[in-house]
């Protein structure tokens, strides 16, 4: 079960059916930008998708006395967000193919994994495949992909070649692969920051 | 149709674009979608949201009620504005008062701000209550449960906290009060400065002016209040997230858990009556409470996470069972 901010969310959807405010900002704060982000992978603009989402929760809240317990409350606010997604764009007029195209798209692409949006499970698994490297590899690789520094930038401050700063970047890559392969989306390391 | 055209191109694009990403290219996009994510403004969102679900029904209301206002007034406030014309009517002053609550749910601990930078620290399952604007002769709070106080100090303003039957007046202090609904007593905690205790409880009014590391207990049945002496950072730890057992029974160890965690807690052997526990925890986790409580007493604790029950789509609480080894 997820953990948010130290609750349990399970704790937090009964005390949101209750009409606490508190546990509703919590799970919006959690859940908020992962959910605008994915609507964003629909409608292709940022400031709609935000929208979309924030009247979402709005809507959200007004029912909250008729919600039910559950224990997947990502799999219902990911695809609610998608259909209200989807909805806008049949309102914007978009083509009856383009939708379904879309639809079929984020039915088995990775880049509609809600897992991906959930930042604080992803970042986990990501230092942790990270803190596996061995020491050298390591290095490199965060210098590489995390500090952005050029490969013979890396060569000349670890004094290595050059070519053992690419095999230690590929091998570093191979290895997180196959650590990540359950979130092949996560090799975000190429433009991430956070870490 | 200028539109129409646009969105289909650029939904158009977007798709083809995403079909044809190789794997690399998508690792990379992933990326992208990491940091986008990362920047979003959470606390803009918030605070459109918070103000949508707060003030609709309210202005809604207000506004329907001020046109009726406004359908009786109608003619007098004619007939008194010509009257004004001649004659100086003295400036009438109108407040609106609301209140604003703020609840820390059980398994948290919350702190806040009141708007005269007092400080009150929200323990699991307390509500707090003030008006606002936050003015008037006195500062006035409402309290359900346990908080702690760092009073900001205005002596022409006393701060007053009502609880129950029981009200606290200071000046300016830190204290702790407690007075969930179950409890039998109401427990007041003052680290420094002075307040001033008053309760009603079975008929019986008392007032007492506390000085530091005071402890008074007022019996919610008898009215009666007991004082005594006490090391005060025992009864305050819990705002800097320090959970302290010091000689306590079983019975309010389950207490304590259950409300820091969230959690049930069932106690299956009676024989732990006696038993007293003393041990600080400080940010630690439910799992790590539990593995170093088995290893410092002689109990057993099995825990049992929350379960989800189809039939009746609700989700129990996590348990935890302990027995005596």
């Amino acid at each position: 079960m997820q953990i948010i901010d130290g609750v349990e969310e399970g704790v937090l959807i009964d005390k949101l059916i209750q009409g606490d405010q508190l546990a509703f900002e919590k799970l919006f704060r959690f859940y908020y930008p992962g959910l605008a982000v994915y609507a964003r992978q629909f409608v292709t603009d940022a400031e709609k998708a935000e929208e979309i989402v924030q009247d979402f929760f709005v809507r959200f809240w007004e029912k909250h006395t008729s919600l039910q317990p559950s224990d997947s409350l990502k799999s219902y606010l990911f695809s609610s967000v998608k259909n209200s997604s989807l909805n806008v764009l049949k309102r914007l007029k978009v083509e009856e193919r383009y939708l379904r195209n879309i639809q079929l798209l984020s039915d088995d692409h990775l880049l509609y994994d809600p897992d991906l949006y959930i930042a604080s499970e992803l970042q986990d698994k990501i230092q942790k495949a990270i803190d596996k490297l061995p020491d050298r590899c390591r290095e490199v690789f965060i210098l590489s992909r995390i500090n952005g520094l050029k490969n013979d930038e890396i060569a000349l401050q670890l004094n290595i070649s050059k070519r053992t700063v690419e095999t230690q970047i590929s091998k570093a890559l191979k290895i997180l692969k196959v650590e990540l392969k359950e979130y092949i989306g996560l090799l975000a390391l190429w433009g991430f920051i956070n870490l | 149709m200028h539109i129409k055209d646009t969105d289909n191109a650029r939904i158009a694009g977007f798709i083809r674009n995403r079909k044809s990403l190789t794997e690399e290219q998508q690792l990379v996009e992933a990326g992208k979608i990491i940091n986008q994510i990362n920047e979003v403004d959470v606390t803009t969102a918030w605070r459109n949201v918070s103000g949508r679900i707060n003030q609709p029904k309210t202005s809604r209301l207000i506004f329907r009620q001020l046109q009726r206002i406004a359908a009786v007034l109608f003619f007098p406030v004619l007939l008194v504005s010509m009257w004004s014309l001649f004659v100086k009517i003295p400036e009438i002053k109108s407040t609106l008062i609301a209140h604003q609550e703020v609840t820390s749910p059980i398994g948290c601990r919350t702190k806040v701000e009141l708007p005269d930078g007092t400080y009150a620290w929200l323990n699991a399952e307390s509500t707090i209550k003030f008006p606002v604007p936050f003015i008037g002769q006195k500062r006035e709070v409402e309290l359900m449960g346990e908080a702690y106080f760092e009073v900001t100090p205005n002596k022409e303003k006393p701060f007053v906290i009502t609880s129950d039957e029981a009200k606290v007046t200071v000046l300016g202090t830190s204290f702790n009060f407690r007075s969930y609904e179950e409890d039998k007593v109401v427990e007041v905690v003052l680290k420094e400065g002075a307040v001033r205790l008053e309760s009603e409880y079975n008929n019986i009014a008392s007032e007492y002016l506390m000085k530091p590391n005071n402890r008074v207990v007022v019996n919610k049945r008898s009215g009666e209040l007991k004082i005594t002496d006490v090391h005060v950072d025992k009864y305050i730890a819990w705002h800097k997230n320090k959970l302290v057992f010091d000689e306590s029974s079983i019975e309010e160890l389950a207490a304590k858990l259950e409300r820091w965690y969230g959690v049930e807690v069932i106690i299956e052997d009676k024989n732990l009556q006696a038993y007293r526990f003393s041990t600080t925890f400080e940010n630690e986790s439910l799992q790590h409470v539990i593995d170093l409580l088995e290893l410092s007493s002689p109990i057993n604790i099995e825990y049992k996470q929350a379960e989800y029950k189809p039939e009746a789509k609700t989700v129990t609480k996590s348990k935890i069972i302990i027995t005596k080894r």
